[in-house]
């Protein structure tokens, strides 16, 4: 049943951000080409375009995320989706999942675009030396397993610290879900109340603050951080579908 | 063994009280009507057994069970209001329908649109409200489910579509299934209904077969509604 | 066949009404199928267990059979149907006497009125 709602949610969301990906690596492909020719006009509105996707692309994609939430389940939607032989949970955790799957599908795109960017403005020759010198890197030991093992790190915790704050982001929907004249009001009224909150939390704790504060405070012990967003976003989660479960009040 | 049974259904919005201690057994093979006015918290009942409300107080039991993901698969609800993604195309949503629900008969849900004309490649945003309409009700009834919950099915509809969707609930007629319709435009409807049950603020009033009602006040269900209800 | 219905009446009384009605008057002769319930409740707009009840019922007096295969036909016995013929001639009768005597007409009366009537209108044969 995850699968099958990851699906949709693949349909509503792809049907915007997939064009734009797609436009993204049409726009680093000219570029590579008016770099390679060296056409500098051609070059400098490529590069706004280039930069303005990116940006449309992050905005769109924290948009829909938060959107999907609120307009899939919580507006006339949710007539569709709670009435589906499918557990609130699903629900809640196919969303976190949703986001995780976006937001690498949007790396991956800007990685694409480089990659297509370098493979049109470079020429070959460039680029094999720069190949043969990675391969080079590798063999000899100057790039190591630990420096992978480094990289994972970090793309570890922010994706955990994401799906905090999504999870975050989602369960102050659902608070506001909560009052029935005012629910947008009352859901940033829950989100600066759970930011208030993770702030006393970790002072009481001794530490400088949550997701970001735990970077510094752990020694950058990337794992540990990793972990404490997870048990963030689990409480959250919880939360969530406490009152989706329990209190949902469709209008 | 009823299929949809209420005992001592009670849920409150605030002090208002929707649903008082409702206690209401309904049988498979049955079109109920469940009449009321506006407020009177037929949509609250029916909002419960679907599982997108919880009760405050009793229980509704369908096939026995709480509602949950499991009676979910068996009951079919058309809510009285348009409740599909505007981007999804007709002939995704028929997708989405026999992705989810086990029971659903695409065949014969393709069928019905095709007599309708209603294109499979166009998306809900640019139907008119009545085809949506219609979209909705023929997705709902197209799953053979063992319960069927049509919240105001008839409401703002033209004449004719309104005799359409009488027509295809009583060709859906199966001896297993429960329709309950909940309505107050009664005089359209009473003549497909086996039962009628009065709701009144809250409360069951009556519970009868509607030839009974007929029988034993020598009026239609509707005038004897407009009695027990009048102002 | 065109349906109305009463709302005042059970559904189930007004479709046995309307059956004996056409098996009485020729409309479903001696023999002929009936259709389905399902079908029947489809043209009619009515509940089909509403219909089911009124076939019942019309078995039970006789004036239909099941043949288990094949569906729901119009008897052909010849006593039952005169008899349906009798029981609605009278029915009718019974009526047109209680309007005439409302509206103050004794029995001898309305028996002139009626044979009156009939003898001005013979020309014009049975009016169908």
């Amino acid at each position: 049943m995850l699968g099958k709602l990851i699906k949709y949610d693949f349909l509503a969301i792809g049907r915007l951000l997939l064009p734009l990906y797609a436009a993204l690596i049409a726009v680093s492909l000219l570029l590579g080409i008016t770099v390679r020719m060296n056409l500098q006009n051609g070059m400098a509105v490529l590069i706004i375009i280039y930069t303005l996707i990116i940006t449309a692309g992050m905005v769109m994609t924290a948009y829909l995320l938060v959107e999907r939430f609120y307009h899939n389940l919580l507006g006339n939607e949710g007539y569709l989706m709670f009435a589906l032989p499918v557990t609130t949970a699903d629900h809640i955790v196919e969303k976190l999942l949703s986001a995780l799957i976006w937001t690498a599908i949007g790396i991956v795109a800007v990685l694409l675009s480089g990659i297509c960017l370098a493979l049109t403005a470079a020429p070959w020759s460039d680029l094999m030396k720069g190949f043969s010198e990675f391969f080079r890197m590798i063999s000899n030991g100057e790039i190591r397993g630990e420096d992978v093992g480094q990289i994972l790190e970090i793309l570890a915790v922010l994706a955990a610290g994401m799906v905090a704050f999504l999870a975050k982001v989602y369960c102050s929907i659902a608070v506001g879900h909560l009052w029935r004249e005012h629910r947008i009001l009352g859901s940033i009224l829950a989100f600066i109340g759970f930011s208030i909150l993770e702030v006393w939390v970790s002072i009481g704790a001794g530490r400088a603050g949550i997701i970001t504060g735990y970077l510094l405070d752990t020694g950058f012990n990337f794992w540990l951080s990793a972990g404490q967003c997870l048990i963030l976003a689990a409480v959250y989660s919880a939360g969530t579908w406490f009152i989706l479960d329990r209190h949902l009040n469709l209008e | 063994m009823s299929i949809l049974e209420c005992r001592k259904l009670t849920k409150r919005y605030g002090s208002l009280t929707a649903l008082d201690q409702v206690d209401l057994n309904l049988e498979s093979g049955k079109i109920v009507g469940l009449l009321g006015p506006n407020g009177s918290g037929k949509t609250t009942l029916i909002k419960i057994a679907s599982r997108l409300l919880q009760p405050d107080g009793g229980e509704l039991l369908i096939s026995g069970s709480r509602p949950d993901e499991n009676t979910k698969s068996i009951v079919s609800y058309l809510p009285d209001r348009s409740y599909l993604p505007e981007w999804m195309k007709t002939s995704q949503l028929m997708q989405f329908y026999s992705d989810f629900y086990m029971d659903f008969d695409r065949k014969k849900a393709e069928e019905l649109m095709a007599s309708l004309q209603i294109p499979g490649n166009v998306s809900i945003r640019q139907l008119s409200k009545g085809t949506r309409d219609k979209v909705q009700l023929i997705l709902t009834m197209s799953r053979k489910a063992r319960v069927y919950l049509l919240d105001e099915p008839i409401a703002g509809v033209d004449p004719a579509a309104r005799d359409y969707i009488l027509r295809t609930i009583l060709s859906n007629y199966s001896p297993d299934a429960l329709v309950l319709i909940s309505t107050h435009l009664i005089s359209d409807v009473e003549s497909v209904l086996d039962e009628a049950v009065f709701l009144k603020q809250g409360r069951v009033v009556l519970h009868k077969p509607a030839d009974t009602i007929r029988e034993e006040t020598g009026k239609s269900v509707d005038a004897y509604f407009r009695e027990v209800f009048a102002c | 066949m065109t349906w109305t219905f009463k709302g005042n009446e059970p559904i189930y009384l007004q479709i046995i009404a309307q059956f004996r009605l056409s098996i009485a008057n020729g409309t479903y002769p001696p023999g002929t199928r009936i259709p389905a319930v399902r079908e029947l409740a489809l043209e009619a707009g009515v509940n089909p267990n509403t219909v089911q009840r009124a076939f019942s019922e019309l078995e039970r007096d006789g004036l239909i059979y099941t043949e288990r295969t094949s569906g729901r036909f119009v008897t052909d016995d010849e006593d039952v149907l005169r008899l349906l013929k009798a029981d609605l001639s009278s029915e009718t009768i019974a009526q047109m006497f209680h309007q005439l005597a409302a509206l103050g007409m004794s029995g001898s009366e309305i028996s002139k009125a009626v044979k009156e009537w009939a003898d001005a209108h013979e020309k014009e044969g049975n009016p169908k």
